[in-house]
């Protein structure tokens, strides 16, 4: 016996490797927005920052030609003193051979500028060197104007986009590990009790059944199906239990029996002896017909018949039963009718069919006519595609409670009559052999057998050859 | 002397096959298996042969049976089988034996059997006019008499009593009867054939001073003008 052990490598483990699955995609998302994300910021931010450039490049210009170069100088100086965006901004005058004249930083490192419009330039300020993002262009007077911001602070934004994308992804990856980890072993915590209960079941202990929790999730409706497939199992294996345990009783009992008497045979002699040895005779003859009996509900039930199936004439069959059976009858003042409507035709076996309704008219006789007065009539039609057949009589009935046992073999309802309780048993595997059904009811007073057999395709359509059949005998 | 071939591997069987059968003033010889069975089935001359459906080695009674046919060899040919399936029953006769029977069966049955497989040798042409004793049958105008007195049968008793007269002097069981006279094979649980014979009975012995009709204890009945040794 194996014990009930977890996969025993965490990549052999389904929940495991899906949840890994789920966390790698949660990751890749998370990587595309933020870029996505980052993208557009840095363009948003460079774009207004080349904007704010432009104006002010603007600006100036139009300031210088309106007021003249001096003019110009102060404003610069006001501008870069007027406490917004200090920290950042950019305003520088040159003449054209790039010696400083007025503004907050030096061009790095000295020289003549020859492209103008938007640029990054090299800068110092403060005594600090920083790549600034600028506007360039020359005055009427051959002075370049440069006016613009340091690129600092937006690479300091994009340091600090990077790092907290890094702890993202990093504190992403830890939980999805850690998360893999633990959806597997709670799914193998849920499959463990299912595993332990199968191996039970495999091991022999057919009572076993999984533990259901109140959620009504996978693992559960899973659990609630094995369960029923148990059950069922369970009560095939009673039932055969059960046979074979009535079978063993119901050949071992007459076994006994012819046993023991032809012990007492041999101390026997002459007439007496004889006798006991054609009463032995019948004995185990009657244990061949219990033993012929189950071998032919056996081969019913598996439904190796069927292929000799031909179409059988209802009212013939019935009538053959009748005059087989209505002597019978008569000679305890009973009757047997048959009432046939139409011409029923149905497919199967007729020996077989004729078996069955021998064993349902042979039981009604001997329950109903025990005395004068007796009646056991047959009734048949068609209805739609099935064929319909009541055997009723006018006898005690069964027990309410014995109905739901009689085709079960070896049961008897009636205890004190002679029988192997095998006959009902035949006849309900025919029926089911021919894709029938079979009822039992009680009529006040009397017993109703109601039999329904498929009609054979296409007999319904061709015309009665002789006029509905009532016969009485 | 009639001359009957036991084809048949368990050799407690056979023997007690041949014991019966020799009480009756036959002669038989067993064969073990299949091969040897079919060499002495095609150079001996038999009135029957009892033939095993299983068989060791392969050869089986079908496979007998089929090579006998086959050769033109017209014996009739009784199969024993433990295979009581309808299908089994209806390979054998359409591989060519004469009758069937179902382990286990009572020896009289056997004995009835093979009688009435004799006399259809005997006479494969019926006679359109039967007679036993003073009971005389006309199959043509189903018109039956005895003593010159016509009987009132119905049909299904005309067709009994036929039965019985064409085995004359002949046991012929319950079973045979419900197959031969109502054509169908099941095994009624009731006497519902002891019934039918006992109304035949009223109609054909009733103010006769001899019966024709009588029962063999155990095993059925036998239409004959003198009393059957019990």
């Amino acid at each position: 016996m194996s014990a009930v052990t977890p996969a025993s490598r965490p990549w052999s483990s389904m929940a495991f490797r899906l949840a890994l699955v789920y966390g790698g995609l949660l990751l890749l998302t998370m990587v595309v927005v933020l870029t996505v994300f980052y993208v557009q910021m840095v363009a948003v931010f460079s774009h207004r920052m080349d904007q704010e450039a432009k104006l002010d490049l603007q600006r100036l210009q139009q300031h210088a030609l309106q007021y003249g170069e001096a003019s110009l100088r102060t404003e610069i100086d006001r501008l870069l003193s007027d406490g917004v965006d200090s920290q950042t901004e950019i305003a520088i005058l040159t003449d054209a051979d790039n010696n400083f004249l007025a503004g907050n930083a030096r061009i790095l490192p000295r020289r003549t500028l020859n492209t103008f419009g938007l640029r990054e330039l090299r800068l110092e300020r403060h005594g600090r060197v920083m790549t600034g993002r600028v506007a360039v262009t020359q005055l009427p007077s051959g002075n370049l104007l440069i006016v613009g911001s340091d690129m600092d602070a937006l690479e300091d934004i994009e340091e600090r986009f990077m790092n907290a994308s890094l702890t993202a992804v990093v504190i992403v990856l830890l939980l999805a590990l850690s998360g893999s980890v633990g959806f597997r072993r709670l799914v193998d915590d849920r499959a463990a009790s299912i595993r332990q209960t199968m191996l039970q079941v495999a091991n022999g202990d057919l009572g076993q059944r999984i533990p259901l929790s109140a959620d009504n999730d996978e693992f559960t409706r899973l659990g609630h199906d094995i369960n029923r497939m148990l059950d069922q199992i369970e009560q095939l294996m009673d039932g055969v239990r059960h046979v074979s345990n009535t079978i063993a009783h119901n050949l071992r009992t007459p076994l006994t029996r012819v046993l023991l008497q032809l012990r007492s045979a041999r101390h026997l002699e002459g007439l007496e002896q004889q006798r006991l040895l054609e009463h032995l005779e019948q004995e185990v003859q009657g244990l061949g017909t219990v033993f012929d009996k189950l071998l032919q509900i056996a081969e019913l039930e598996s439904g190796m018949r069927r292929q000799e199936f031909a179409v059988v004439d209802i009212a013939g069959l019935l009538a053959d039963i009748a005059d087989l059976y209505a002597p019978v009858a008569e000679e305890t003042g009973c009757s047997l009718d048959v009432v046939v409507d139409g011409h029923p035709g149905a497919l199967g076996d007729g020996d077989l069919l004729a078996n069955a309704l021998a064993n349902l008219v042979e039981n009604a006789l001997k329950y109903a006519c025990t005395a004068p007065g007796g009646q056991v009539r047959i009734s048949a039609w068609q209805q739609g595609d099935m064929i319909e057949l009541r055997l009723q009589d006018n006898g005690p009935g069964v027990p309410p409670q014995r109905l739901p046992h009689i085709t079960d073999r070896f049961y008897r309802a009636h205890e004190h009559q002679p029988g192997h309780g095998l006959g009902l048993s035949s006849v309900q595997a025919i029926v089911q052999l021919h894709n029938g059904s079979l009822h039992f009811a009680n009529l006040t007073p009397g017993f109703e057998v109601h039999l329904r057999l498929p009609a054979a395709p296409g007999a319904e359509r061709s015309p009665p050859l002789t006029p509905p059949a009532s016969a009485s005998f | 002397m009639p001359r009957f071939l036991i084809i048949e591997d368990d050799t407690q069987n056979a023997r007690f096959l041949a014991e019966g059968m020799r009480e009756l003033q036959a002669e038989v010889c067993v064969c073990p298996d299949g091969v040897q069975g079919l060499t002495q089935a095609v150079t001996g001359h038999w009135d029957a042969i009892v033939l095993d459906r299983m068989l060791p080695d392969g050869f089986d009674g079908i496979k007998i049976l089929q090579a006998l046919r086959s050769m033109g060899n017209t014996t009739p040919v009784l199969v024993l089988s433990a295979l009581s399936a309808t299908d089994e029953r209806v390979r054998c006769l359409k591989a060519g034996c004469d009758d069937y029977l179902t382990k286990p069966f009572a020896f009289s049955e056997l004995q009835a059997r093979l009688e009435a497989l004799l006399r259809r040798v005997q006479s494969t042409a019926p006679a359109p006019v039967l007679e036993v004793g003073d009971l005389r049958l006309d199959l043509l105008s189903r018109h039956a008499e005895r003593g010159g007195r016509t009987l009132m049968l119905q049909p299904r008793e005309f067709r009994l009593l036929a039965f019985l007269a064409r085995h004359v002097d002949q046991t012929v069981t319950r079973t045979m009867l419900l197959e031969s006279v109502w054509d169908y094979r099941f095994d009624p649980q009731t006497n519902v054939i002891d019934v039918h014979i006992s109304r035949l009975r009223n109609k054909v012995d009733k103010g006769f001073e001899q019966p024709l009709i009588h029962t063999v204890r155990g095993v059925g009945y036998c239409l004959s003008t003198q009393t059957p040794a019990p």
